[in-house]
């Protein structure tokens, strides 16, 4: 977890055989959410959906894959 | 020595490695030759699953070591070693080694039994602080929630 460009980064590993969809609870209102490369290319722009407080995406991850999401504040 | 996982049918091992979980074929860790080095290594922890993957036992270390397997050999993990080595190298203990282990006896083979996020838990442990303001609720908050166990922050 980083804090770069304004954004906040954060790499997530799936230590698991099988991949799969999960959710991700993030404190405050995320204006933006982004997968990203690990050049920092976009991926795909992601939907943010909001519980509360709190701002909630979602993705996947393979089996011992790394996703890495650049969230906008 | 941890346990008794010679007792252990049909025996498979599996150990963790940096982003990865392998599946060691060797049917033991001994060797004696240059020529012959086999991958003894442990990075956090090492599993002796058992037949049709019903259980094993796990060994885990905060020491990056080696450990030793075999048949009829149970599960060890190396703290410090004396005497001849490769390359003429005369291994002397010199001082007292501080390490810190877990046996984790499981069911299932390492992925239901999540020993990954065993091992997070047991290297990363959850690390609290009094503070002098709460929220008004009483509750705490977190900057991040992840609803899975097998998911962790890679940095």
């Amino acid at each position: 977890m980083t804090f770069d460009q304004g954004a906040l980064f954060l790499r997530f590993y799936n230590a698991f055989e099988s991949g799969a969809e999960n959710k991700v609870l993030l404190t405050g209102h995320v204006k933006k959410a982004e997968l990203v490369e690990l050049d920092g290319r976009v991926k795909q722009y992601m939907t943010i959906s909001r519980q509360g407080a709190e701002s909630v995406v979602r993705f996947s991850i393979p089996a011992f894959g790394i996703r890495t999401i650049k969230v906008y504040y | 020595m941890f346990g008794d996982t010679t007792l252990i049918e049909e025996q498979k091992l599996f150990k963790n490695a940096p982003f990865d979980v392998v599946h060691s074929k060797l049917q033991n860790t001994f060797f004696n030759r240059w020529d012959s080095i086999k991958n003894n290594v442990i990075l956090n922890w090492v599993d002796v699953t058992g037949a049709k993957n019903r259980y094993g036992m796990a060994l885990y270390s905060d020491h990056t070591t080696s450990y030793s397997y075999g048949n009829d050999f149970p599960l060890s993990l190396t703290l410090q070693y004396s005497g001849m080595g490769l390359w003429g190298m005369n291994y002397k203990i010199k001082g007292s080694s501080v390490i810190h282990y877990s046996i984790v006896p499981n069911e299932g083979n390492w992925d239901k039994a999540l020993l990954n996020a065993e091992s997070t838990f047991i290297n990363e442990p959850l690390i609290t602080a009094q503070t002098a303001n709460c929220s008004k609720d009483g509750a705490g908050r977190s900057l991040l929630t992840s609803f899975t166990l097998v998911w962790s922050l890679a940095v």
